[in-house]
């Protein structure tokens, strides 16, 4: 039942804001600290050093899945924990993005077998076992926040499926590991109210 | 309040489950035509290919309507909309409504100019329902031979299924390359020799001119080339056509689908409209059309819903778009991605890894985007797009691997990531009623 859209859609009054991490601009430093503690968090070790080590020096950032063999026997923790974050780099211009859960998510509409979700907190959610990996979440987040992680497979035989990965807002800890982490407060985690800006109507 | 929904797919689903959010009194009646519990049409291929469980193909548990107390009539068609009486006839039984919802969806199309088509038909498919693919796995065990009519999505995904569960299949296709509504040549050919490697044949530029048979029994396909091509089973994947046939009495504004406004309502007071059998605003073109696509299907709904249950909100507006998966690759396609004279074209190929980027350009808008293989984060361009957002000053970073929000310029990035905001657009005009 907890997995229903339904829930959330029925738990929630419109316009009742929720925290989620905002980026704050021009403070962005590019130290990725935000991916590492995000790693982290969501690694079974809770040990940047198992989290990480990938045969000596290898990092298991996104990028990383171009060098790195993800079925090589010697890398670190398996399945491997990949960052839900990810810093934007444009010259001297930095931003780290996750997921906005939206109050009406376009990848929730957007999902082929209903396994994206809003939970009773608001969060979106992904039902991991049930994903199959059709993308048609990375095609509709306006975002460009949902990625692929190649390292669950619920499609047997397809050589490069993945499922949804995203934020999920840390579960179980007040403040999201990237917010506490963030030295210069680049981000933070709080509720704002909707602004309907005036160019979009 | 009496809300019926036509229709128990995408559209519906997220219509009714909007309007409890919004209502939790009012009666809710949807309407099926299967039987079958509420599933995903979008994943029947790769049900066909063994290679997803059932359980996954399920869009909602098993007891959402009870929870929900939505009454469904399930393996029921729709046959006559009376709206001065208010009344929708499901087979011979009239049923009142107050708020009607039709997201019928669309039938699959059976092109003209072949012989024998009506001869076999035990033989001949089309490829949409659950049932269709339940029925073609069952017979597929006893032959071998499988022509499939139309390289477009479903075709392609239907003819990999079939390979998948070793089946000789050809595709046969009238354009000159594979997937003609979502790619342009370069990725229609590498998801073609993607799609060969794994065993199908392909026969472009070609159609269909006769089925023959012997005895009741269809044996071969005969193309306009003049090739013959065996065949066991052939199924037919050409496109889909909005079901909107049983309203044309009903005195409904119908072009090829239902004419939606902003606020999914159609030309009939209290009648409203979404999915494949809806006509709505399309942003690159600022004309309406028909959008026959899951994301497009349940934003429709949910607004639908909204506006149903009271509360007025907007819909904006979509484009084309779609994501594939074949093989190894993924497709991510949006709006028009073959170029027309005068659209400027910037497009990256790395033919080793056979990573396609390509965007085309109409005065520095954004009209299309395909995407092969180097599919993560590209939804950006989907806000680009649809917003017909001035890309100029940023032009030259789009297909770089590193863009991202970081590159648009500040005030887009405090648009997208400054607030928490929806595309759903409620207007504050006119409070509902029940709007709490």
């Amino acid at each position: 039942m907890e997995k229903s859209p339904y829930r959330r859609l029925l738990n929630e009054k419109k316009g009742q804001t929720m925290k989620v991490v905002y980026p704050v601009p021009n403070r962005c430093i590019n130290c990725h600290l935000c991916e590492v503690a995000c790693i982290v968090q969501h690694s079974r070790s809770q040990n940047p050093i198992s989290a990480y080590c990938v045969d000596g020096l290898r990092f298991n950032w996104e990028w990383a899945r171009n060098f790195v063999d993800p079925t090589d026997a010697k890398a670190g923790e398996r399945p491997m924990p990949l960052s839900r974050c990810k810093v934007s780099i444009d010259n001297s211009s930095f931003a780290s993005t996750m997921c906005r859960h939206c109050e009406i998510p376009d990848c929730v509409l957007a999902c082929k077998n209903g396994s994206l979700y809003k939970d009773a907190s608001g969060r979106t959610m992904v039902d991991e076992e049930k994903c199959v990996g059709c993308w048609m979440c990375v095609m509709a987040c306006r975002f460009g926040v949902i990625t692929r992680n190649i390292e669950k497979q619920n499609v047997s035989g397809v050589p490069c499926n993945g499922i949804n990965h995203h934020c999920d807002l840390c579960p179980g800890r007040s403040t999201p590991a990237c917010v506490a982490i963030c030295p210069t407060q680049a981000l933070v985690c709080e509720e704002r109210e909707e602004i309907q800006s005036e160019t979009d109507k | 309040m009496k809300y019926v929904l036509v229709g128990n797919s995408f559209a519906s689903i997220f219509a009714a489950e909007t309007i409890r959010k919004v209502d939790r009194t009012g009666e809710i009646l949807m309407i099926g035509e299967e039987t079958q519990r509420l599933y995903s049409r979008a994943l029947i291929h790769e049900y066909l290919a063994g290679v997803v469980e059932p359980s996954k193909m399920y869009l909602r548990e098993e007891n959402h309507y009870d929870y929900l107390n939505i009454e469904l009539v399930a393996g029921k068609r729709a046959t006559k909309l009376l709206p001065d009486r208010r009344e929708v006839v499901v087979e011979d039984k009239a049923i009142n409504y107050d708020r009607l919802f039709i997201g019928v969806g669309g039938s699959p199309f059976i092109p003209p100019g072949m012989d024998g088509l009506d001869k076999f038909p035990k033989q001949v498919f089309t490829f949409f329902k659950f049932a269709d693919a339940h029925q073609l796995g069952q017979l597929c065990q006893k032959c071998n031979n499988v022509v499939v009519l139309g390289a477009g999505l479903i075709g392609v995904q239907a003819a990999e299924a079939f390979a998948t569960i070793k089946k000789n299949v050809t595709v046969i296709e009238l354009a000159d390359y594979v997937l003609p509504m979502v790619c342009d040549e370069t990725a229609g050919g590498i998801i073609q020799s993607i799609v060969e490697h794994e065993g199908v044949k392909f026969c472009l530029s070609d159609s269909v001119t006769e089925l023959a048979g012997a005895g009741g029994k269809l044996k071969e396909v005969r193309l306009r080339s003049g090739k013959v091509i065996p065949a066991d089973l052939f199924v037919i994947a050409v496109g889909v056509r909005p079901n909107v046939g049983w309203l044309k009495d009903s005195g409904i504004t119908i072009d090829r689908g239902l004419m939606i406004d902003q606020r999914t309502r159609t030309s009939i007071e209290n009648v409203y409209a979404g999915g494949d059998c809806a006509q709505g605003q399309e942003l690159i073109s600022g004309s309406r059309m028909v959008l026959a696509t899951i994301p497009i299907a349940a934003e429709m709904g949910t607004v639908a819903g909204f506006n149903m249950a009271g509360m007025p909100a907007e819909y904006r507006g979509g484009i084309p778009l779609n994501a594939l998966q074949f093989g190894p690759a993924q497709i991510i396609s949006y709006g028009y991605v073959k170029e027309k004279e005068g659209q400027e074209v910037l497009s990256v190929l790395d033919a080793k890894n056979r990573s396609y980027k390509k965007l085309v350009l109409e005065d520095n808008r954004l009209s299309g985007a395909l995407f092969l293989r180097a599919i993560d984060r590209a939804g950006l361009f989907r806000y680009l797009i649809e917003e017909r957002i001035d890309v100029g000053p940023f032009k030259q970073k789009l297909l770089s691997p590193d863009f991202g929000p970081a590159a648009l310029p500040m005030a887009i990035r405090m648009k997208l990531f400054g607030t928490r905001q929806t595309r759903v657009r409620f207007p504050k005009m006119e409070l509902a009623h029940n709007a709490s």
